[in-house]
């Protein structure tokens, strides 16, 4: 079976010109439009720290977040106990806030958006 | 010109009833299959803002709102300060299993609560109010 996915959605007007988990680009996510339906990227799981760069792995994942108006982090845990790695996972992010939601709507983590780091700490 | 709140279904089950201070305004579906949105993106429905209490709009102050999925009946009361969020702005609410988020026009959490389980009951209150109006 194949591995699950992370979906990660941008709750705010502002396009994300960069996602990078684990210090490599997944790629960026468009701002809402008048609807205010979030943009959405999906972005792959992987199981080990080793093959992260890019992706989610079962283990404390450092995000950066670039948006125009600046750069932002925080820090996704993902148990594989809890969630195996074919279940795919719901990641909203806002300005302050980020939420963790799994396949059946519930808030499974959350936590606050962090400034910075510089976007050199990420490639 | 009066803001809205856009309300997103953050679940996989048609949000059947959607209920503001007493008046039920329209189904919301659950989030895409991926067919014509890409998977997973919540479905959502704007209602209008107005300063004072009025059923079917969001008012400043506490709102009553009743919801039905098929796996169960809720209530949430999430509350409006017009002077922080003046009428005329745009407010996005997000619901989930369980809980609720508030998020302001410029993509901060404000607020955020608790489901809280009801029953049958409410939809009677929801019919009931329907009829006078």
């Amino acid at each position: 079976m194949a591995n699950g996915s992370v979906y990660v959605f941008n709750v705010f007007s502002e396009t994300v010109d960069r996602l990078s988990p684990n210090g490599d680009s997944a790629g960026t996510i468009g701002g809402w439009g008048t609807d205010y339906v979030p943009a959405v990227l999906k972005v792959a799981r992987v199981l080990n720290a080793n093959e992260s760069p890019g992706k989610f792995y079962n283990g404390k994942n450092r995000v950066i977040i670039s948006w125009a108006s600046g750069t932002y982090h925080f820090d996704l845990p993902i148990s594989g106990d809890q969630f195996p790695i074919t279940i795919d996972l719901l990641l909203y992010i806002s300005r302050n806030n980020w939420t963790l939601y799994d396949r059946s709507g519930v808030r499974v983590a959350t936590g606050d958006v962090g400034t910075g780091p510089s976007l050199a700490a990420s490639k | 010109m009066a803001g809205k709140v856009f309300t997103f279904n953050i679940f996989s089950e048609e949000m059947n009833l959607y209920s503001v201070n007493g008046i039920q305004t329209s189904p919301i579906p659950g989030w895409s299959d991926g067919k014509n949105s890409p998977l997973y993106t919540p479905a959502g429905l704007a209602v209008d803002r107005v300063v004072n209490t009025s059923a079917g709009f969001f008012s400043n102050g506490g709102n009553r709102v009743i919801l039905q999925w098929p796996s169960g009946i809720f209530t949430l009361t999430p509350n409006i300060d017009g002077m922080k969020y003046p009428v005329s702005q745009n407010l996005v609410l997000t619901i989930m299993l369980g809980r609720w988020q508030f998020i302001d026009s410029s993509g901060y959490v404000f607020d955020e609560g608790l489901l809280k389980p009801g029953t049958t009951a409410l939809l009677q209150e929801v019919m009931f109010r329907e009829v006078k109006s």
